[in-house]
């Protein structure tokens, strides 16, 4: 908005403080002149870049002009403009600017306590611009062509008036309502001590500038004071409510005047008190963001706790944080650190919310926190300033978003944090528990970074299942020949002594994968595509003599009873207590996985590899040592076509599908053909015995029957008791 | 007429040399792509090394080009990029369209070709397979250099030139090129 009023006042002031300082008044030809100028140039940055290396000069009042396009754009010009010449004025402590606001006359009132101006200045740097050339001016100002600071100001106000006070003379009053202006000497006398008021009647499109809100975090070398007023419910007691008033009048002027900080509340608790709605007013300091970054390393190490508190407002501690100045074609500094807890709505909106935890500031003046992706969108919860001193002047807030510098700036920033997440340490476990997650996405999603976070992963492993412990550790702890990591359960595995990384959270799978190795060793997860184990010629020899001997119910399988379900069957080498298990082809989906991308909502276009993965077929094993199987092949081998038979195929098939989380195609049917068995075990001979498990069976249907019903309930197998916790814990996510 | 065919042909072979061999049938297959090649999230490993020697050439080949468009070279006579032009350069390096690169097989062996790649004779004809995986596969492989060498050191190596830049990426015992590499593909 049209802001750069505000600043051009702060200019104003604050240079016209600086004129005795440095002895130059040297206003009157380069206003004009400028003003010339302004009107037919456009400067280019090399000449602004160089006006702002003659900062201390007064001459330093005349805005150099540049191309405008929007009010914004010039707002933010002028902020940097305006910098240089504090940078003059940062020795003078006494300086403070305070802001009044007047809701009810629409006024804006800045008060500076600088040095003032005399009559003859008043007239000397005001007078001579008010002249013909404010028509001009004006015209132009529709244009949005060119801007001059202090005229800036006639884009939101109607009238100006300038009160100013300078020790060698009266306290008077400018005032111009653009058109003309006029000098006359103050009436009420000299109220101001010393220093220069300007007040401004705002515009109606102008009346945020009413709100203390907006003009909040504009400065930070500066203390700022906002007259502020609160209603607030106050308990006085009756008969002192004169004497107490007094005392707050008292501490306000205090207030202003000391260096201090403190915050003053209106109300004080007393004894014998009622409850009084007062209407407190008092001189807030609105801008409690000091710039210790500026600042050297050793000098504000005691100030980043407070820093950080101050920055968010509340009294969340930092988990890590780091103050570095990254040198280069720009320079910057910085300070950034990670809060102790998420903030609340991190992952809402994910991506698309613009987080507004990095403020970027040039020469600490703010800029903007309305960044798109200053951070990329892992990071989001990482706070802190970045301040540099070589983004060029005429950017606007969002070309700067896309100006290579910030790119860089942006490069350098995200290295950092990760650096400093890398080094938290001690800190490290509470960091992961809270921000674990953005990781895991990371590492998803940041290719250029991707090395670098997995390092920073952490996992549970089957050695020691109540700690957490890095990729690293775990390629460290591994044994000699080991050349892959293994992720999920193999019973096989962990008798062999190979340690196995659990997968306990659904974006676990999806991160690991994203990896195509780490330390050079690539994953292997062993619910796909079995672990090959070196054989010997003996175990080589039973296992093919054991497939052959199925090879009548693996077919059976593939053609007829599971046909279009599986792409395969074949005799399972580590099945133990189970009857049987699925398992996806390397390259395809888990039941975790499935379950993750079907319920990616926002997933509209079924590109090719979706849909090569949701059409994947899974590879049926069976356990040739269950007695279910064992009678499953004598009887296909009676009768291929039996009814029940292939009924219970299915029902293994889709039973095991659930156990190992994939999503059941046809649920209703299912619960048809579960339901059938229970009906049918009721006619079993009550007598029947329960089967030894290793003997050939010898009963009829319905103890085949009854027997699956237990084994179904019983036999669990450590692999399936992962996936079905797995399932239990994404059922309940869902 | 029987006889002075042959005597025919003879001759017609000889005045035109290399005419009937000119006419042999030439054919080509499509590469017979294995799950992994197909499917995999990321660049199998035996491709890993023409993958990295594609990248380092686009990175040569636009940090080149944008040197040569710069007006000034400086006092060294040499040219050189600031440091936000160079990391822009090569972030619009990684995010290119990829689609000039595919797969073909030559010799029974799977190779990457396309720009930069093509080492030796080449084959009269050959079909390549391109689109699919393999453009994202190239991205993130240049992305995963760019994070790992960085910016600067990747542009100071360009300075030396093309070789440097390529061996920086691909050469050295744990490059993508190194003899470990092939080593890992005879096991797979």
């Amino acid at each position: 908005m049209k802001a750069l009023w505000v600043l051009g006042l702060c200019r104003v002031l604050l240079t016209f403080g600086s004129v005795r300082a440095d002895d130059e008044v040297d206003v009157d030809g380069t206003v004009e002149e400028d003003l010339g100028k302004s009107r037919e140039d456009s400067r280019t940055d090399d000449e602004v870049v160089q006006r702002e290396e003659e900062a201390i000069q007064v001459r330093k009042v005349c805005l150099p002009n540049f191309p405008e396009r929007t009010d914004s754009e010039a707002l933010d010009k002028i902020r940097l403009i305006s910098l240089t010449d504090e940078n003059a004025l940062s020795g003078n402590e006494k300086l403070t600017v305070k802001i009044k606001c007047d809701k009810v006359k629409n006024l804006l009132c800045v008060t500076d306590t600088g040095v003032g101006m005399t009559r003859e200045e008043l007239v000397k740097n005001f007078g001579t611009i008010a002249t013909s050339e404010t028509n001009k001016f004006l015209n132009k100002m529709t244009e949005a062509q060119e801007d001059s600071h202090f005229y800036s100001t006639f884009l939101v106000a109607d009238k100006v008036i300038v009160t100013s006070k300078h020790n060698n003379d009266t306290q008077d009053i400018w005032e111009s309502n653009s058109s003309e202006y006029s000098v006359i000497a103050d009436s009420r006398g000299d109220i101001l001590g010393w220093g220069t008021t300007i007040t401004l009647v705002l515009k109606e499109k102008a009346f945020d500038y009413l709100e203390l809100d907006t003009i909040k975090n504009l400065f930070v070398n500066l203390p700022i004071y906002v007259w502020g007023s609160k209603t607030e419910t106050v308990e006085e007691p009756m008969k002192e409510e004169a004497a107490a008033k007094e005392e707050k009048e008292e501490s306000y002027d205090e207030a202003v005047e000391e260096e201090g900080r403190r915050r003053r509340r209106g109300g004080e608790k007393k004894p014998k008190t009622k409850n009084v709605e007062k209407t407190v007013c008092e001189w807030e300091l609105m801008n409690d963001i000091k710039p210790i970054w500026q600042r050297p390393f050793k000098e504000v190490e005691d100030e980043y706790k407070a820093f950080c508190k101050s920055f968010s407002k509340g009294s969340d501690d930092t988990v890590a944080y780091i103050h570095f100045t990254a040198e280069g074609e720009v320079t910057f500094k910085s300070i950034s650190f990670v809060p102790t807890f998420v903030p609340r709505g991190l992952f809402d909106e994910y991506g698309s919310k613009k987080s507004n935890y990095i403020k970027l500031y040039v020469r600490c003046v703010f800029i903007t926190d309305d960044f798109h992706d200053m951070m990329p969108k892992y990071v989001n919860f990482v706070k802190g300033v970045v301040d540099s001193d070589g983004l060029p002047l005429n950017v606007s807030c969002k070309a700067v978003q896309q100006h290579k510098l910030l790119k860089v700036i942006r490069k350098k920033l995200v290295r950092k944090t990760l650096h400093m997440i890398k080094i938290a340490d001690e800190k490290y476990d509470t960091f992961w528990k809270e921000f674990g997650t953005n990781i895991k996405l990371g590492v998803i999603e940041d290719h250029l970074n991707r090395t670098r976070l997995a390092k920073l992963l952490r996992f549970q492993f089957s050695h020691h299942p109540t700690d957490i412990a890095s990729l690293h550790q775990y390629v460290e702890r591994m044994k000699e020949k080991q050349d892959k990591i293994y992720l999920m359960a193999d019973p096989r595995l962990l008798k062999k002594g190979y340690e196995v990384i659990y997968l306990t959270e659904p974006v676990d799978e999806y991160c690991i994968q994203a990896l195509p190795e780490f330390d050079g060793k690539r994953f292997q997860n062993v619910a796909k595509e079995r672990v090959k184990f070196d054989e010997s010629e003996k175990t080589k020899e039973s296992h093919e003599a054991v497939e052959k001997e199925f090879e009548p119910l693996l077919n059976w399988m593939k053609d007829k009873a599971l046909k279009d379900k599986i792409e395969k069957a074949v005799v399972s080498q580590c099945l133990t207590e189970s009857p049987c298990a699925l398992v996806a082809s390397q390259y395809g989906w888990s039941g975790n996985m499935e379950r993750i991308m079907k319920a990616q909502a926002y997933q509209t276009g079924k590109d090719i590899s979706t849909n090569y993965h949701a059409s994947q077929k899974k590879t049926f094993e069976i356990n040739p040592r269950h007695p279910l199987i064992r009678d499953l092949l004598q009887r296909i081998k009676e009768d291929e076509d039996d009814k029940t038979v292939l009924d219970l195929a299915v029902v293994l098939f889709e039973t095991v599908m659930f156990q190992s989380g994939y999503l059941l195609p046809d649920t209703k049917a299912y619960g048809h053909r579960i339901e059938r068995m229970p009906r049918l075990s009721l006619n079993i001979d009550p007598d029947a015995k329960m089967e030894e498990p290793k003997e050939e069976p010898e009963e009829t249907t319905e103890d085949a029957e009854q027997d699956e019903d237990k084994e179904m309930d019983v036999g669990t197998d450590e692999e399936e008791q992962e996936t079905a916790k797995e399932s239990t814990a994404e059922k309940d996510e869902l | 007429m029987r006889l002075s065919l042959p005597l025919l042909l003879l001759l017609g072979a000889w005045a035109i040399p290399g005419g009937l061999g000119d006419r042999a049938p030439l054919t080509a297959t499509a590469p017979q792509l294995d799950d992994e090649e197909m499917y995999s999230a990321h660049m199998p490993a035996h491709l890993r090394c023409d993958a990295c020697r594609a990248v380092a050439y686009q990175m040569w080949q636009n940090l080149a080009k944008a040197e040569t468009k710069l007006h000034t070279p400086n006092s060294g006579g040499r040219r050189e990029l600031s440091e936000s032009v160079y990391t822009d350069v090569l972030d619009r390096s990684c995010s290119r369209n990829w689609q000039d690169y595919g797969v073909r097989e030559v010799d029974q062996v799977k190779r990457l070709t396309g720009p930069g790649l093509s080492k030796g004779p080449e084959p009269s004809i050959s079909v390549m397979v391109t689109g699919g995986p393999w453009p994202t596969r190239l991205s993130r492989t240049c992305l995963h250099y760019l994070g790992e060498f960085g910016e600067d050191q990747i542009y100071e190596a360009h300075q030396q030139g093309q070789g440097a830049l390529e061996s920086l990426l691909c050469g050295g015992p744990q490059g993508a090129c190194s003899e470990k590499v092939s080593a890992t593909r005879e096991e797979l």
